[in-house]
């Protein structure tokens, strides 16, 4: 009765010794875990849209995963993350572009109907730099949200995209000249 | 920082900060931190393998493409060009100028070609496109674009160079050395020569090609049949070729020996040295009288290996003349 009692022995998942690759894989999750909120809120931006930021956010982790044991130094975990999910926002931006779809009966019943908002917005700063900061090429758009919206350096936005850093000052400076002629048609 | 901008940036931050969705949801968190259980990490290992491979792909394509570029350049006949021509052993590059230069056609060699020499650099081009399309897989971003577009570029030479068309005319034939025409059968139009050079001896005949193709065609030399039987009408046996010393398409004799050359495209002369077969009619042969021996005829085939954009290939050129050779069996 009592060896009855007498349970063998369990073999307990978590009690093994943790090994190199648990640690390693500890060492990631902190990682994405620190960032993850600041990367999801700048792909958001960036893509405008929250659903494929939550999704651009999963390819850069995986990417990041993947190329995690190449990265010597945990300190510099932060630029390089920004590199991966800039370019995997960048493609995605770029594939938009290639494949834009437009709803041409939404957009042709708005012109014939304008409903008392989107008139009063149509004459608004906001509503036309807002526009013409849709209508801005990938490569812009991208900068300019690095630029305005994380606050980064224009030697920072360069090491981030990959590009020289002239570079990325004539194309912000095209793009703000860009947003600056429609806000200023709009207050005509 | 922010207080610096001018209205058009503080709109553009303005109209940023509202895209901001703020803290990341909780399904994308949880989705992120099991990435580590759901996927294969790369390792260090793993990332030096693969630039191992990239390193050993690419030097493998840099040296496959040198291999290719100096094939085609051989091929095109730069190399010589700034080399200079190589001089062929025991060959003088004074032209002749005697009252008979058939007699000095003696030198035996230029011209002729090894079976193999047409084969091109098809072993190259395709190892290296292989390559190529293999280091386009390995490599990630925008670098696999240089070497798919190398391989795509070495394919389309591929095709190019050995799929456009090359024929070749010939616009003359007469004889030179120890050879006498013939008199053709009534009612045929074919032009027979007769072999009178003594056994084993040297024989000339004359032709002037033409070749006609979209792009340029170098002439590398004619392949040399070495026939294991010799007792036959391929008794002859093609030994050196030598260049007319004419421009445009006229006939002036030979003059140098061959050396690779485009044809030009008025055409050129060239003057072929045979070697007679073991059972020639002989010198004593009166062509005058054939019906002492019985002879017959066959074409004087010729492989001629020629190279588009540095490519080389064989084809089959049936002069429009027919050698005469004795029909017997001779030791």
């Amino acid at each position: 009765m009592l060896g009855s009692l007498v349970r063998e022995p369990v073999v307990n998942e978590t009690a093994r010794p943790a090994t190199m690759a648990d640690t390693r894989a500890a060492a990631f999750r902190r990682l994405v875990d620190l960032h993850l909120d600041r990367s999801y809120r700048l792909a958001a931006v960036i893509l405008a849209d929250s659903l494929e930021a939550e999704d651009a956010v999963h390819d850069a982790v995986v990417a990041a995963w993947r190329g995690f044991g190449g990265l010597r130094d945990p300190a510099s975990f932060e630029p390089w993350f920004q590199r991966i999910l800039v370019n995997a926002c960048r493609d995605r931006l770029r594939a938009r572009a290639r494949h834009r779809v437009r709803d041409l009966g939404r957009e042709l019943a708005e012109a014939e109907h304008p409903t008392e908002a989107d008139a009063a917005d149509a004459t608004s700063a906001r509503d036309a730099v807002d526009r013409a900061l849709a209508a801005l090429g990938p490569d812009e758009r991208l900068l300019v949200v690095l630029r305005y919206h994380a606050d980064m350096l224009v030697g920072e936005i360069a090491v981030a995209v990959g590009i020289p850093e002239g570079t990325v000052k004539s194309r912000l400076h095209t793009a703000i000249g860009r947003l600056r002629a429609a806000m200023e048609a709009a207050e005509r | 920082m922010r207080n610096n901008r001018e209205p058009v940036e503080l709109q553009l931050v303005d109209v940023l900060d509202r895209l901001d969705p703020g803290a990341a949801p909780a399904r994308l968190r949880r989705r992120a931190l099991e990435v580590p259980e759901n996927v294969p990490a790369g390792g260090r290992f793993g990332l030096g393998l693969r630039q191992g491979i990239e390193a050993v792909l690419g030097v493998a394509a840099a040296v496959l493409l040198a291999v290719v570029g100096i094939t085609v350049l051989n091929g095109l006949g730069i190399s010589q060009k700034i080399a200079g021509p190589a001089p062929t052993p025991g060959a003088s590059t004074v032209p002749i100028a005697s009252a008979n230069p058939f007699e000095q056609l003696t030198l035996v060699g230029p011209g002729m070609l090894a079976p193999a020499s047409g084969e091109g650099p098809v072993i190259a081009v395709g190892t290296a496109i292989v390559v190529l399309v293999l280091l386009a897989l390995t490599l990630q971003g925008r670098r696999r674009l240089v070497p798919a577009a190398t391989a795509i570029a070495l394919a389309v030479y591929a095709v190019v160079a050995t799929q456009v068309p090359v024929s070749f005319h010939t616009y003359f034939s007469g004889p030179g050395l120890h050879i006498e025409q013939a008199a053709s059968a009534p009612g045929s139009s074919e032009t027979l020569y007769y072999e009178t050079a003594p056994a084993r001896s040297l024989f000339v005949i004359g032709t002037g090609w033409m070749a006609d193709s979209p792009l340029p065609v170098r002439l590398e030399g004619i392949v040399d049949q070495q026939f294991t039987y010799s007792d036959a009408f391929l008794g002859m046996r093609w030994m050196a070729i030598w260049l007319d010393g004419a421009q445009e398409s006229n006939i002036a004799g030979p003059n140098r020996p061959f050396t690779p050359m485009e044809m030009p495209a008025a055409g050129q002369g060239f003057w072929f040295v045979g070697q007679a077969g073991a059972c020639a009619l002989g010198p004593d042969f009166d062509p005058a009288h054939p019906d002492n021996v019985a002879v017959w005829s066959s074409p004087a085939m010729f492989d001629v290996v020629v190279s588009v954009l540095g490519w080389p290939r064989v084809m089959h050129v049936e002069p429009p003349f027919r050698m005469v050779e004795p029909d017997r069996s001779c030791p």
